[in-house]
């Protein structure tokens, strides 16, 4: 009996002595990102692409609507944005915009917080230290696209104001106020000075299978940007130049067609820009994921008339007097994109204009026009190449082609406030809604700064 | 003499059947064991004999039949043989005994059940001589524990003594006859006659009067009036009324505080036991919301189909924290305790075999009040009117198209192959339209009567060292829907050997394998088809279709493809239920052992040990017949290269899913009794590791036979590289695996303790760790516990005068109860996934949940106050219990600021109320010896309210679908749009807060939507009542809910449905001004063109909006009380005689009738718990026949 009763108490106890270690497995069925492979899968993630700027689309003065596509507006917070409202989305509509990317800050910020102690695995160091550049290099990216959604322009005057909240740690509870503009610029440069080395060792010049992750040029495509903006022209013309130094690929539209001949809905001929994944001008993958069918995006009449209608092949391949159920819109024009995202990211022609830019402004005009060339050659048919008259008409003519080139991406009101935030002058647009209200956007306005929604001020009130 | 009592501690009906074996060896002793029944008086019955020479024993059959009584006596007295002749009517027992024993030496005595005949010679005698008899003896428990201070009375006299320190006593009697009442405090009183005995062996039973009297926690079996907790018990009468081859669903309605909650839409049952105490949906952790389900002193994982419900002695249901909290971190959704059939020692054998057979009515479309086909196509004629069609596009899209679109398109003369109709070809086929009805089709050709037959074969016994018990069942389940039927077996066995006196085990294994053939259509697939989509031609030939979404093609664009590859790429839906092929078969073992040990008197370890294991296995074939093969086989045709890029042959598809888990406890229970003071110490651990797998495959070019597929590049497919003719990559992974693996372990203790059967105290103290939960040391090893009180005010000396209460107990009881998912855990969490973007397949990971190191239990704090009564004799019995359940740190979506990374994140905040009452009450009205008839009523009251909640932003649409989610309101309810009727164009208006009707358009605010009400009963209840007249039975149950409310279905976006089935109302909508006068129902707006009536631009977005207003609206929210009779039972008892012609020991018959009345609140007459919506195929009235005999 005693026997018994030990053998009892010993089974007890040791059952009662294991648990941590027979506890402290973790479930595979949850997966738990602790190895470098995991952080690689998730900077791997595709829809890190989706949901950019799709908060300036109708804010675009470049974009009109009807009354037929403005009644075709199912969500009210578009038609605001298009009447420039101070709030569009009110208490109770989601700002997809915002909430998407810091949520990749998040991820970003995880990857950046644990990459250092990571198990290697069957990965190399190099690619720890490739991992940690990109994840730098993205932060410092969706900070971008935040600040010129969300602030005033980057400017002496401007770089107190406020920008946008400065999420640099994993925190659920934090209650974040605004940085200012300068303090979201002095991060992402930061951020771009940790990555340059790593990248620049460790990664290929252009990610091709995974074009939203940052190769090397897209790292200066982005320094290039941030220098431009900042008012820095010298160094936008070395980063831009840096970049396509590295790749600098662009489509000729002369080598593919429509899909159905005289139908510009159905499509092309090659499929490359569709999702964008396998669009090789796009270095860093970023859509403007705004379905520009339904209902259609109008051209303004402006922009339209910037054309050239017979040889430019961006405008005969995308854009159609009828939209896609056959009604018919004249006198405007579509933007006949389906199955299409505007890419918002960063692009070769983009960095070609970037540099041709960068170049008049720092004195090159001649410079500026060569590089343009390079671009309009490829866009335009039959084209006689541009040449250099003098800086202001070049200027003019650059910005002229990045309306054209960067249609319905929502650089174009970004490059507005940047005119105006360098003492250029723009014009002032109005708009009228189907109702006869008429609404203005004047420059340097606070109507070209997306609000924060008022939703999320009520969670964070720190965010007024 | 030796001999035991307690072998023949039987209810009365037991006894009954005993005594036909055994009786005409009449003993040489009488004794009866009585139990506290409900007393009656049968010597007033009145008594028919007419015979001649016939045997005195078959002369007490006919008494027995004819009172209910059984007739003892000793052989040795009276000869069993002895012929006796007789003519009496209508005479009074006592006459009939009389005249019967009159040539003998021999009276009689009544005695509750029984007829005992002496021989009056001792009586004489003892008279005579005036001299005592003197007997002994000794009381003891069943444990052989002596007990002392027993009292010993005869009855009828003041007489009586007490045992001693060790149980013995020592009697003079003043008869043979006397009769000896023993009673202990907290045992059964027992009744002996003296006869011929003078030494008596009495074990007294514990007092658990009836069988209800246990409750079992699943860890350990308590007597009632120690426990201080909560339990429900439904026993095994109770159990065995329903054919149902489900447990829960043979126990709906019979407990308190237990309620059966139909999801409306989609029909699943949750199993709520007072109040949801939890947010988490159980579409996203079934386990989390659910009661613990334990069997036989386990959680199971399977499923509770793997249990026969006629192996079920009795389902206990744990609903206060003294109760469950011993389940500690998964008690707080209630604990359903079930209990299976056992053997017991030097128990006869016994065979019982049961057949069921069950037939459900027949499904008839015409309950659905459809729109004719005819006024369903003038619906669409006026669509067509308002520019809703686009024929010239839809033509040259190429895609499939409805019968109506095709019509159009020919009269139009946008065929493709140039065909054009007149006017009159397309009115005259509008009128061949007019006249098909498809639901005469799917009536006839998918659907016939369910039928259900089940077989059941139980045996048991038992020796003096091993019990057994063994069981098989086989369900046979033909479905309504022609090609589905399920069947099941189940075999379950149960042995338990004793070592010796201090060491037993238990062994018990459950095998069930179910299989299931899923090839029919469900009865609802009728409303994806229009109304004249009839399915069969004149000649009984299929009809082909190219209307459905898969079929990618119309007729016209499908004919080029068709013609090259030689695959037709129609549809037909009695084809495809003709040739599919879809099997799901489940096994699921499930064994466990036990070892008990008696270390020392009172103290008894326990090591017990189950194992699960299921296989589940999905086998789908698609064949060439089937028009889901055809058409993708025909999709991944290359026109230009000639090649099928899918094999041309048979699709299989298959699922398979590997469950284990184990669990192993050991106990330690101590049981001391010293003098009046009882304790009880009860501590344990237990471990559990539960793993699982699915893994899935897809085969293409699949030959049955041999097992061979054909080789085709996955990756190309995944990726996109390969496409159909339309560029759509192949839908449906390839191979896919999962796994998981959960770990716990608990600590527990409880003690209890007992002074004089009056006060009792329980508390229990449970530690549980999961491998998911609390990595922050704080909530590391949290405990959860309760305490619990209980009074017996009845043994209290000072209720003693009132002898009609029986019964009163109070107990009050209060503790933590904790609820865990296996969904959420404090780690960051991602997931695989791919996804194909351009030529590229990305294989990423995805970010799910953030991280938590706060994550923990949910809790639940119970408080139960509660009222034990029986009164009038026990004629009157039942209880009352109040309870309030608080629950903390609920898990739920918290809206945190976006900018932290996540807009919504899954922590432990939320806080929830359920509060309320419960009552129970039996009763039996009528107590004849021919007639009885009793009453069990529950009534149960849960008031749900949200205590605390981040105050979610919802938009009016959200609040709408969904209900607000707000502090002080109950977690589901209903809130609508004020509809305020038409406007003069047919357009919805709505009102604002004022009371003003605001125009079309314009947007509805928060504050101006209604707040409809709850829509989880908070009144809920069943009476149950059953009559015993001579042989026959008859039991009716009814349920019954009110207090909430529901939202009728109504096809609101008339675009979502047109084309297919929809309802009368609607040929009512608004067609021309003037009709805003008589109805609310939108008019159909017109497509991008200005409305005639308005002047005003109308679109899409029109038709989206307007019906919205109206079905969200208060009228379609209605008063969703109702009272169901569930069913209805008739059993018909074959009596003895015959049984024993035929050598069996009992035949039972019943029929019964399931769901044959329903009241509903609502004028509409709408089934509440259908969804709002008429369902012809919802609970329908099913009629079963059952026999049941016992050998």
């Amino acid at each position: 009996m005693k026997k018994i009763l030990k053998t009892i108490i010993i089974s007890i106890i040791l059952v009662s002595c294991n648990n941590d270690n027979f506890l402290d497995v973790i479930p595979n069925g949850t997966l738990i990102p602790q190895t470098i492979e995991d952080f690689d899968k998730l900077l791997e993630d595709p829809f890190v692409t989706y949901g950019v700027w799709t908060n300036l689309n109708y804010m675009d003065p470049d974009l009109y609507m009807s009354d037929l596509t403005y009644n075709g507006l199912t969500d009210m917070e578009r038609q605001l944005q298009y009447e420039w409202d101070e709030s569009p989305y009110g208490l109770t509509k989601d700002d997809k915009d915002w909430i998407d990317r810091y949520k990749y800050i998040y991820i970003f910020n995880l990857i950046i917080s644990e990459i250092d102690n990571a198990d290697l695995g069957n990965r190399t160091e190099s690619e720890r230290n490739k991992i940690k550049g990109e994840a730098y290099a993205q932060r410092a990216f969706e900070y971008f696209i935040l600040v010129n959604e969300y602030a005033h322009h980057y400017s002496s005057s401007n770089i107190d104001l406020p920008g946008v909240s400065l999420s640099l740690e994993l925190d659920l509870d934090a209650k974040l106020s605004r940085a200012t503009i300068g303090e979201i610029y002095a991060q992402i440069e930061k951020d771009l000075d940790v990555a340059e080395p790593l990248l620049l060792e460790n990664a290929e010049d252009y990610n091709q299978t995974a074009n939203f992750r940052p190769g090397i040029a897209s790292l200066y495509g982005l320094k290039a940007l941030v220098a431009l903006y900042k008012g820095e022209f010298e160094n936008a013309v070395t980063f831009s130049d840096k970049s396509l130094e590295y790749y600098d690929y662009l489509y000729d539209y002369n080598t593919f067609s429509l899909a159905t001949p005289g139908n510009p809905w159905s499509g092309l001929t090659i499929q490359d820009f569709e999702g964008n994944y396998d669009n090789k001008e796009c270095i860093w993958n970023r859509n403007l994921k705004q379905t520009h069918f339904n209902p259609a995006s109008l051209y303004s009449t402006e922009l339209a008339d910037l054309y050239d209608k017979t040889n430019d092949l961006r405008w005969t391949l995308f854009s159609s007097q009828t939209n896609i159920d056959e009604v018919d819109v004249s006198p405007y024009f579509c933007f006949a994109a389906f199955n299409y995202y505007t890419q918002s990211g960063i692009t070769t022609p983009n960095i070609y204009l970037v540099n041709a830019e960068a170049k008049v402004r720092t004195g090159d005009g001649s410079g500026a026009i060569t590089i343009l060339n390079k671009l309009l050659e490829k866009r335009i048919t039959n084209f006689i190449p541009l040449v250099y008259a003098d800086d202001q008409t070049t200027l003019q003519v650059i910005k002229e082609e990045r309306r054209k080139e960067l249609r319905m991406t929502g650089y174009n009101l970004i490059d507005l406030k940047r005119y105006h935030a360098y003492g250029e002058s723009i014009d002032t647009y109005t708009r009228t809604n189907p109702s006869g209200e008429v609404f203005t956007l004047e420059p340097g306005s606070d109507k070209y700064v997306v609000p924060i929604s008022e939703k999320i001020k009520q969670i964070n009130p720190n965010l007024n | 003499m030796k001999f035991k009592l307690s072998m023949f501690t039987f209810c009365g009906q037991k006894v009954k059947k005993m005594k036909v074996l055994h009786l005409k060896y009449a003993f040489a002793f009488l004794m009866c064991m009585i139990m506290q029944s409900f007393s009656t008086v049968y010597s007033q019955t009145k008594i028919n004999l007419e015979f001649t020479d016939k045997e005195i024993s078959e002369v007490f059959k006919d008494i027995e039949k004819q009172t209910g009584l059984i007739v003892v006596y000793n052989s040795a007295d009276l000869d069993p043989s002895k012929k006796v002749s007789m003519n009496i009517k209508n005479a009074n027992l006592n006459v009939v005994m009389r005249s019967l024993l009159k040539e003998e030496d021999l009276t009689f005595t009544i005695i509750d059940d029984f007829i005992a005949i002496f021989s009056t010679k001792s009586k004489n005698q003892s008279k005579a001589i005036q001299t005592f008899i003197e007997i002994n003896g000794v009381v003891k428990d069943s444990d052989g524990n002596s007990l002392p201070g027993a009292s010993i009375i005869e009855v009828g006299t003041s007489r009586g003594v007490t045992t001693d320190l060790n149980g013995n006593f020592t009697f003079k009697v003043r008869s043979k006859a006397s009769i000896l009442k023993i009673s202990y405090v907290g045992f059964k009183s027992q009744q002996i006659v003296v006869v011929n005995n003078t030494n008596f062996n009495i074990v007294l039973e514990e007092d658990e009067e009836l069988l209800r009297e246990v409750v079992v926690t699943g860890y350990q079996t308590l007597p009632l009036q120690r426990a201080t907790g909560s339990f429900a018990k439904i026993d095994n009468e109770l159990l065995q009324q329903r054919t149902s081859n489900n447990i829960l669903d043979r126990i709906e309605g019979f407990s308190p505080g237990v309620d059966f909650v139909k999801d409306l839409n989609t029909g699943r049952v949750d199993v709520r036991v007072r109040g949801i105490s939890s947010m988490i949906s159980p579409f996203t952790d079934e386990n989390a919301t659910r009661p613990l389900y334990v069997v036989d002193g386990f959680p199971i994982e399977g499923d509770l189909s793997t249990i026969n419900p006629d192996d079920v002695e009795s389902v206990t249901v744990l609903k206060d924290a003294s109760a469950a909290s011993i389940w500690g971190a998964k008690a707080s959704n209630g604990v359903i305790v079930i209990t299976t059939k056992k053997a017991a020692k030097n128990e006869k054998l016994k065979i019982n075999f049961s057949s069921i057979f069950s037939i459900t009515e027949n499904i008839n479309y015409s309950k659905m009040e459809w729109m004719s086909p005819s006024d369903n196509l003038d619906m669409i004629l006026e669509f067509e009117e308002k520019n809703w069609y686009n024929y010239s596009y839809l033509a040259q899209s190429g895609n499939p198209m409805s019968l109506t679109d095709e019509a159009f398109i020919l009269y139009n003369g946008d065929a493709p192959n140039g065909n054009q109709w007149s006017k009159a070809q397309l009115e005259a086929y509008w009128d061949e339209l007019r006249s098909r009805d498809a639901t005469k089709d799917y009536e006839k050709y998918l659907l016939r009567n369910a039928f259900q037959q089940t077989y059941n074969l139980s045996v048991s016994g038992g020796g003096e060292k091993n019990a057994f018990y063994g069981s098989f069942v086989f369900n046979d389940n033909l479905s309504s829907s022609i090609g589905n039927s399920n069947n099941r077996f189940i075999l379950n066995l149960r042995n338990t050997y004793k070592y010796n006196d201090n060491i037993s085990f238990t062994a018990g294994l459950n095998v069930s394998l179910r299989k299931a053939f899923d090839n029919g259509v469900s009865p609802a697939n009728v409303l994806l088809a229009a109304p004249w989509e009839i399915l069969v031609d004149d000649y009984g030939q299929t009809i082909p279709y190219y209307n459905s979404g898969t079929t990618l093609l119309n007729k016209w664009a499908a004919a080029e493809r068709e013609e090259l590859t030689g695959i037709s790429m129609h549809n037909n839906i009695l084809e495809d239920a003709r040739n599919s092929d879809i099997t799901n078969e489940n096994l699921d073992v499930r064994a466990n052992f036990a070892l008990e040990v008696k270390i020392i008197n009172g103290l008894k370890f326990k090591s017990s040990f189950q194992f699960e294991k299921g296989v589940y296995n999905r086998d789908e074939y698609y064949s060439m017949e089937t028009s889901r093969m055809r058409l993708k086989a025909a999709h991944f045709y290359d026109i230009s290269e000639d090649k099928f890029y899918l094999p041309v042959g048979t699709e299989y598809y298959m699922t398979k899913r590997n469950s284990q888990s184990w669990n192993i406890r050991n106990t330690l229970n101590w049981d001391k009794r010293i003098k009046k003071h009882n304790i009880n110490l009860f501590a344990g651990t237990e471990m559990r590791k539960i793993t699982y797998d699915i893994s899935r495959d897809r085969k293409y070019g699949y030959n049955k036979k041999q097992s061979t597929s054909v080789y085709i590049n996955e990756a190309d497919f995944t990726s996109g590289v390969i496409t159909n003719f339309r560029g759509y990559r192949l839908w449906g992974n390839f191979y896919e695996f999962e796994d998981d693996d959960i770990r716990e372990v608990s600590a527990f203790v409880t003690a209890g303790y007992d002074f004089d059967n009056k006060y009792s105290f329980n508390a229990s103290y449970r530690v549980d760790q999961k491998n998911l939960f609390g990595s922050d040391p704080d909530y590391r090893y949290k405990p959860l516990w309760s305490v619990g009180g209980g009074w017996n005010i009845h043994n209290e000396e000072f209720l003693k005068p009132y002898e009609w209460i029986n019964r009163l107990r109070l107990r009050v009881s209060y503790g933590l109860t904790g609820n865990a998912s296996n969904m959420f855990s404090p780690y960051a969490q991602a997931s695989n996934r791919n996804f194909a973007g351009g030529r590229n397949l990305y294989e990423y990971l995805a970010l799910t949940n953030p991280a938590n190191p706060h994550l923990r239990w949910e809790e639940t704090r119970v408080l139960n106050y509660a009222i034990d009564f029986s009164i009038f004799k026990n004629k009157l019995f039942g209880s009352l219990e109040i309870y309030s359940r608080k629950s903390n740190d609920l898990l739920s979506s918290r809206i945190i600021d976006p900018t932290n990374g996540f807009s919504s994140a899954l922590v432990n905040y939320a806080s929830m109320s359920n509060k309320g009452f419960e009552l129970s009450l039996n009763t039996s009205i009528l107590k004849k010896e021919d007639l009885r008839w009793d009453i069990t009523l529950n009534f149960s009251y849960n008031q749900n309210r949200v205590t605390s909640f981040d105050n979610a932003i919802s938009g009016v649409a959200n609040l709408v679908a969904s209900g607000e989610l707000a502090e002080g309101k109950p977690l589901e309810n209903i809130m609508s749009y004020n509809y305020a009727g038409l406007d003069e164009f047919g357009r919805p208006l709505t009102y604002d807060t004022e009371g003003n009707a605001k125009p079309y358009k314009s947007e509805v605010d928060v504050d101006e939507l209604l707040y409809q009400g709850e829509q989880i009963a908070p009144y809920y209840g069943g009476i149950n009542t059953k009559i015993y007249y001579k042989n026959f039975d008859l039991a009716i149950n009814l349920h019954f809910k009110f207090g909430h409310k529901f939202r009728e279905y109504a096809y609101g976006s008339y675009f979502a449905s047109l084309g297919r089935q929809l309802p009368t109302y609607l040929n009512n909508r608004w067609q021309q001004p003037g009709d805003e006068a008589t109805t609310d129902i939108p008019a159909i707006p017109y497509n991008q063109m200005l409305n005639p009536h308005s002047g005003e631009y109308e679109s899409k977005w029109d038709v989206f909006t307007t019906g919205e207003y109206w079905r969200m609206g208060q009228n379609f929210i209605h008063d969703a009380a109702f009272v169901r009779v569930k069913d209805i039972t008739l059993g018909y008892n074959i009596p003895r005689a015959i049984c024993e012609k035929i050598h069996i020991k009992g035949l039972r018959l019943t029929a019964q009738v399931t769901n044959p009345f329903l009241w509903t609140a609502n004028k509409k007459n709408l089934d509440p718990e259908l969804g709002g919506r008429k369902s012809a195929w919802s609970n329908l009235k099913t009629f079963t026949f059952g026999i049941n005999a016992t050998l």
